[in-house]
């Protein structure tokens, strides 16, 4: 997958949009509820629903789970191995 | 639509908005806010890297901004033109912007500041690039607003 960290936008790598993340209660992975069951999800107790590591997805799961739940959040880390980052504006006006 | 209207405030604390021109800075000031004045000052810590390739037959070009995934051997149809270069990713169309502040603020009240006017670092990448905090919560001392920011909670992971 491809990912945008200034407008915060992940893509497939083929360069499908898959969404944009935000989240206004600023949490952090570490602080996250584990799952035992599945270590590629954590529980937000904020929005009271699991948060995806997207490291542990493909871009084919990815995107039928937001398919199936636009609203569902992610986890995105920089250094992730199937992850390249991308910067489609270079100059983003404010 | 600018950046920040795309955010959706959800969390409990109240929103300050940010106006970045003169004229919307004095629209809110018409409007009962009393705008908080501060320098857009770009931080040379926000950094992003990019390099150009050149496709040697078609003159295409092809830019990239993550060290991997890109051949340097020599056997690609590709060759560097420009070689990775930092620069300041962002581009304000106001030297100074505003906090609007609402009159009915209480001293100590957490608010939540949906874009942020300092340059603060949100997120770095062992490539070299940081990326600037786009929001951050502060508390609103009677006179300006202390921003909540602690450096060692800088990550490089994301959630949204």
């Amino acid at each position: 997958m491809k990912f945008n960290p200034i407008t915060k936008e992940l893509f497939t790598d083929s360069g499908q949009f898959i969404k944009r993340l935000f989240c206004p209660y600023k949490v952090y992975w570490e602080n996250l509820l584990l799952n035992k069951e599945n270590p590629a999800t954590r529980f937000c107790s904020h929005c009271n629903h699991q948060i995806i590591d997207t490291a542990m997805i493909s871009d084919t799961e990815l995107l039928e789970v937001l398919r199936k739940d636009s609203e569902t959040c992610l986890k995105v880390d920089l250094n992730q191995n199937n992850l390249k980052i991308i910067l489609n504006v270079i100059l983003e006006k404010k | 639509m600018s950046f920040w209207k795309r955010n959706k405030n959800e969390n409990g604390l109240r929103t300050i908005k940010t106006a970045r021109d003169e004229e919307s800075i004095n629209l809110a000031a018409i409007n009962g806010f009393m705008p908080l004045l501060k320098k857009v000052e770009l931080s040379d810590k926000i950094r992003s890297k990019y390099a150009v390739f050149q496709n040697k037959k078609t003159g295409e070009i092809e830019v990239g901004y993550d060290f991997r995934g890109y051949d340097r051997d020599g056997n690609s149809d590709y060759e560097v033109v420009i070689d990775w270069t930092f620069y300041y990713p962002h581009c304000f169309k106001s030297p100074f912007a505003a906090y609007l502040i609402p009159r009915d603020i209480m001293t100590g009240e957490k608010v939540f500041l949906e874009d942020l006017i300092e340059d603060l670092i949100g997120a770095d990448w062992n490539q070299g690039d940081t990326f600037r905090l786009e929001s951050c919560e502060a508390v609103w001392t009677g006179k300006t607003l202390e921003i909540q920011y602690d450096p060692a909670k800088d990550r490089s992971s994301l959630i949204g």
